[in-house]
């Protein structure tokens, strides 16, 4: 009996060890590597900037948390954008990606970013689906800050506008 | 037999799919254990069916099944049924009387021993009251009757653990080596769920997800909150502790942070206490918040 434990222990041991080091080496993309290795646009805004409108989304399950900051000029462009992120290698990638896609681009343009998109793109496996959610939802969570923003600043015109926009 | 033979081949589609390279070796040892298995479990005289003994099998069956283990949140339904019924339920006969135990339990308050006959209603249900026979696993027995505590946030952890201790100084399949093979296989997979159920009882993160889960409220697995006060502080703590590596630091951050767990566990207990599950959710997902914080400054001590 004692060495079938034995044998057990190993067996398991071995299997265990043999499996972890394969997914360690195949977990992540090489996309999701380049973008967490030297991930684009890592910063912050002011976010008290009129022109500036910040996301914050959190997945509770895997304790990530994600900042994504856009900054908007006059004609509804968002002209610069950056992001922190506290969580896995998907996430961060995810926010990475996303910063670089939202630059340059209208405001409304923007929220048709869905997360199967930033998913494909990093060719993220099922199980790491939500942390491109999570780029999604902060993307637009940034538009939607931005705009009660300008709403509550210019009055009751603009107001209207963007609640027709939302 | 030809599940167990299209489940292993399932195996290999899945090793091959995924170890491509240079993971033969394993395959091969897979190939062997199946074989093995799919003999011990299926005798060639029909007349004598044999039980899985839980020693006899565990080189094979829970070498599988730990292999499995990181297959199984990608994709529940490849994982073959048998690996995990293995114990439980073998032989024919066992898994008539088992049904007729928890068929009967469905239905209403009328639950047997398998062994006298004698209702077994009331108690953990692990042990039968009249001829202290061990009984097939339940799974419609909740973790905090299995220990017959009060099911409540607040839980006693030195109570838990005594009464955990002393369930598995009686059920302990070690204990068992003169029992029949059927109760060997009974006390393999209580002593098994009792364990899990204990830890799950025993954190107070995953003991307030066990109970809402009884509750009928699933803490969304995978969805995204947009609490701004929290994460707001959340990313504030996360910042501060971004630069810190110097331990004495770490663990000033690291009492702050238990401060901060205990407090929000009060308030769990309260909530809980009132019956307000929409609140304990959300402080649920917070005290989620905090345990990574922790983690996290465990990683850099």
């Amino acid at each position: 009996m004692l060495a079938q434990i034995a044998r057990r222990v190993s067996n398991t041991g071995f299997q265990n060890a043999n499996g972890a080091l394969i997914t360690l080496k195949r977990a992540y993309h090489e996309k999701v590597v380049e973008h967490y290795n030297n991930p684009r646009n890592v910063g912050s805004f002011d976010k008290n900037d009129p022109n500036v409108g910040t996301g914050l989304v959190g997945a509770p399950a895997c304790g990530d948390v994600m900042k994504l900051q856009i900054k908007v000029d006059d004609e509804g462009n968002i002209v610069d954008s950056c992001f922190k992120t506290f969580g896995c290698g998907s996430a961060i990638a995810s926010s990475s990606v996303a910063t670089e896609w939202v630059k340059g681009r209208p405001m409304d343009e923007v929220l048709t970013i869905k997360n199967s998109d930033i998913a494909k793109h990093l060719s993220l496996p099922p199980v790491k689906l939500h942390c491109s959610m999570l780029a999604e939802d902060a993307i637009k969570a940034a538009v939607r800050d931005y705009k009660e923003k300008k709403a509550k600043a210019a009055g009751s015109s603009s107001d209207d506008r963007a609640e027709a926009a939302a | 037999m030809r599940r167990q033979v299209s489940s292993s081949g399932l195996y290999r589609h899945f090793l091959t799919r995924n170890l491509e390279n240079g993971a033969e070796k394993s395959v091969r040892a897979l190939n062997s254990s199946a074989q093995f298995s799919s003999t011990s479990r299926f005798p060639d005289s029909p007349g004598a069916p044999q039980i899985a003994h839980p020693d006899r099998n565990s080189g094979t069956s829970q070498g599988l099944l730990s292999f499995f283990q990181p297959v199984r949140c990608l994709d529940s339904s490849a994982r073959p049924r048998h690996v995990d019924s293995v114990p439980r339920s073998s032989v024919i006969e066992t898994r008539r009387r088992s049904f007729v135990a928890t068929a009967g339990n469905e239905k209403g308050p009328s639950k047997k021993c398998w062994a006298c006959e004698h209702d077994i209603l009331g108690g953990s249900g692990l042990f039968c009251p009249s001829c202290d026979g061990i009984q097939p696993l339940d799974l419609s027995v909740d973790h905090f009757t299995i220990f017959g505590i009060e099911r409540s946030f607040k839980v006693d952890s030195k109570e838990l653990e005594q009464r955990y201790k002393s369930l598995q100084k009686k059920l302990h399949p070690d204990l068992m080596s003169s029992k029949s093979q059927k109760e060997q296989g009974y006390s393999a997979d209580q002593s098994s769920h009792v364990i899990q159920a204990y830890f799950q009882l025993l954190k107070p993160l995953s003991r307030a997800r066990y109970l809402l889960g009884l509750h009928g409220i699933k803490v969304d697995e995978e969805g995204t909150i947009d609490d701004p006060a929290l994460l707001m502080e959340i990313m504030e703590i996360r910042e501060s502790l971004e630069d810190v590596s110097d331990a004495k630091e770490l663990q000033k951050l690291q009492a702050q942070n238990a401060l901060r767990i205990q407090d929000t566990e009060k308030v769990l207990e309260k909530t809980f206490a009132a019956g307000d599950l929409k609140k304990a959710v959300s402080w649920v997902q917070r005290l989620a918040y905090y345990n990574k914080v922790d983690e996290e400054i465990v990683r850099k001590l």
